[in-house]
């Protein structure tokens, strides 16, 4: 009983121990990391808007998204929806045009279709300050 | 890698929680011997987690960012006044018990028990200070929280009310979250990581807590031997090492719940008033918590109908008037600005006595007793080991003194408690098949565990006295012979 208490978490232990953070994140919590090395490429006013957030592992990926990206402001919606749960993402289908990105401030868009793609809000629209 | 850069901030931040703890407990407990100190410190720090909590909510609502400073400040001017109220030196709070019997030697059970503990612990501890965020809630409720308060503040941020962010539980309470805002606001920076110091703290200070209580009741080596399960317990693996609120919960409502039961047993004022404090830190914990505080409020009130002379029924009932005044106090402002926060789909608000489901009940039992028998969870981590044969054996073997006062009002509280979260699973729309909730089931299960582990060492030291009036008994026949 008390062996299997100790075994497990030592067991996570040496597996991390002697890593650099970057290292860790990436064992423990891969998304994590590869959302953090996005995150860290924009400056913290950025405005991103998610295009296809239903199209990674699951939604969850973009509501972890959102707390890497903190305090640049993430929305994968014009209307605020609330995408409840995979099934209702699974519906997703909002994509802005460029006019209507930068009339709403938004700097970069951040695709989720096949990967993590990021590109900044067509550059002859874009707010002055914005890029990264 | 050894220790993180800042860990001398982290302990700092740590510190500073103990610290305001210890004003509550200096300005509370008229006399602290009754405690001892491991047991004093140790209240320190779920008493800080309450006592900071709610200003630090009320600094943020007013538009101010949480700062080292104004919280020193504030830790200073209630020591101030508590000691202005009180008159008596604060070294009180260190003064040794008089009459308390010289410490034996341990036994080599005894060491062998102590050292599982402290390799629990200590492994717990460690991997806490390396490893980074990595579960579902904690990315998407509890630190995401906290990193909003740290980079702005409740009155300007326009997190509750954006639609799209409701995954995140926008109206579930913030405790925790500013705690984290905290430890990250002592180090200077947003920090994925030196949050969780609290993590380990958390499950240190329950263990040490339950160690103390259960030594009022039980010989060294029982109280020993449920701190070991308690820190090996499989179980709390993950949650002691994840971002969310569930551990914190254990830790202050236990904590209320050993200050309830002294003073179901001796009737003291500043044991319900400790324990109000504490009951008023939980409510800003989780949601759950106000099933808990009905729980020990009613439980309460029946100890006094059951154990008390009719004479004292309205001294008591004042004492109780107290717990529910300080604790309801103390959680108002977050009650209150709640109330404003719209909640679109996820709230428990809509489900009522109206939308439970009855016929739902067998499906229900079934789903608790796949809980308590499966040896691993879908993560295939190992849940429960022997815990719920072994509590089951002692509760049936000892079932006399569980119904005697005040035992069953330990019984009673746990009972009420399960009985209201199933009662809130029946009247939800989800699933209750055990696949559909088996880990949040794993975690209101931890919460509910305080009052079963004391049952647990009631029932182990009974076992221990007959084991030893066996063995001086037989002993006592050789000789003779």
């Amino acid at each position: 009983m008390f062996f299997i208490g100790l075994q497990v978490p030592l067991n996570r232990l040496v597996m991390l121990w002697g890593k650099s953070f970057k290292d860790r994140q990436a064992i423990a919590w891969p998304a994590g990391r590869a959302l953090t090395q996005v995150a860290e490429q924009l400056p913290m006013d950025a405005k991103i808007y998610v295009e296809d957030p239903q199209k990674t592992v699951s939604i969850w990926v973009f509501w972890h998204a959102i707390h890497y990206f903190y305090p640049r402001y993430l929305s994968a919606s014009m209307t605020d929806h609330y995408y409840g749960s995979d099934q209702a993402a699974a519906a997703w289908n909002e994509y802005p045009d460029e006019a209507w990105l930068v009339s709403h401030k938004f700097t970069h868009v951040m695709s989720f279709k096949d990967g993590i793609h990021l590109r900044p809000v067509a550059r002859s629209l874009q707010p002055p300050n914005a890029t990264p | 890698m050894p220790l993180p850069d800042n860990f001398p901030a982290l302990l700092f931040a740590v510190s500073v929680i103990f610290l305001a703890g210890a004003v509550v407990f200096y300005a509370v407990v008229g006399d602290p011997t009754r405690f001892s100190r491991l047991e004093r410190v140790a209240y320190c720090y779920p008493l800080g987690l309450s006592a900071l909590g709610m200003p630090m909510f009320l600094m943020s609502w007013a538009g101010f960012h949480i700062r080292v400073l104004p919280v020193l400040i504030l830790i200073g001017l209630a020591a101030v006044i508590s000691y202005a109220v009180r008159r008596v030196s604060p070294a009180s709070l260190w003064k040794r018990n008089p009459n308390a019997a010289p410490a034996k030697p341990f036994s080599e059970l005894e060491w062998f028990l102590l050292l599982i503990i402290v390799g629990c612990l200590m492994v717990r501890t460690m991997t806490s200070l390396v490893i980074p965020l990595n579960d579902g809630d904690g990315h998407a409720v509890w630190c995401f929280k906290a990193k909003i308060f740290f980079y702005d503040t409740i009155r300007t941020t326009d997190y509750f009310s954006r639609h799209e962010l409701n995954y995140s539980n926008v109206r579930y309470p913030l405790l925790v979250p500013f705690m984290y805002t905290w430890v990250s606001t002592v180090v200077g920076h947003w920090d994925d990581q030196g949050i969780f110091i609290l993590n380990p703290t958390n499950l240190v200070v329950f263990a040490i807590l339950l160690y103390c209580t259960l030594r009022k009741f039980a010989v060294r080596p029982v109280a020993l031997a449920v701190t070991a399960m308690l820190s090996s317990l499989p179980a709390l693996m993950h949650y002691a090492e994840c971002g969310q609120a569930d551990v914190p919960l254990m830790l202050i409502n236990g904590a209320s719940l050993f200050c309830l039961l002294d003073w179901i047993q001796s009737r003291r004022t500043d044991s319900i008033i400790l324990a109000a404090f504490l009951m008023g830190g939980a409510l800003f914990t989780k949601e759950e918590a106000r099933i808990i505080f009905m729980a020990h409020l009613a439980v309460a009130g029946l100890s006094v109908l059951w154990a008390v002379p009719r004479a004292r029924w309205w001294e008591h009932a004042k004492q109780l008037g107290i717990y529910i005044g300080l604790a309801g106090i103390m959680a108002l402002p977050w009650f209150l600005f709640r109330r404003t926060i719209q909640d679109y789909q996820r709230s428990l608000s809509a489900i009522g006595f109206h939308t439970i489901r009855w016929d739902q009940i067998p499906t229900l039992l079934s789903t608790i007793v796949q809980t308590a028998l499966h040896f691993q969870n879908s993560a295939n981590l190992p849940k429960w080991n022997l815990l719920w044969p072994l509590i089951v054996i002692t509760m049936l073997v000892n079932w006399r003194q569980v119904c005697r006062h005040p035992w069953t009002c330990l019984l009673a509280i746990w009972f009420l408690h399960a009985c209201g979260v199933g009662l809130v699973f029946l009247a939800s729309p989800d699933a209750l098949t055990y696949p559909a909730v088996e880990v949040g089931f794993e975690r209101y299960t931890l919460i509910m565990l305080p009052p079963l582990w004391l049952l647990l060492g009631l029932g182990l030291n009974r076992f221990w006295e007959i084991w030893k009036d066996n063995r001086a008994t037989s002993t006592a026949a050789r000789t003779t012979a």
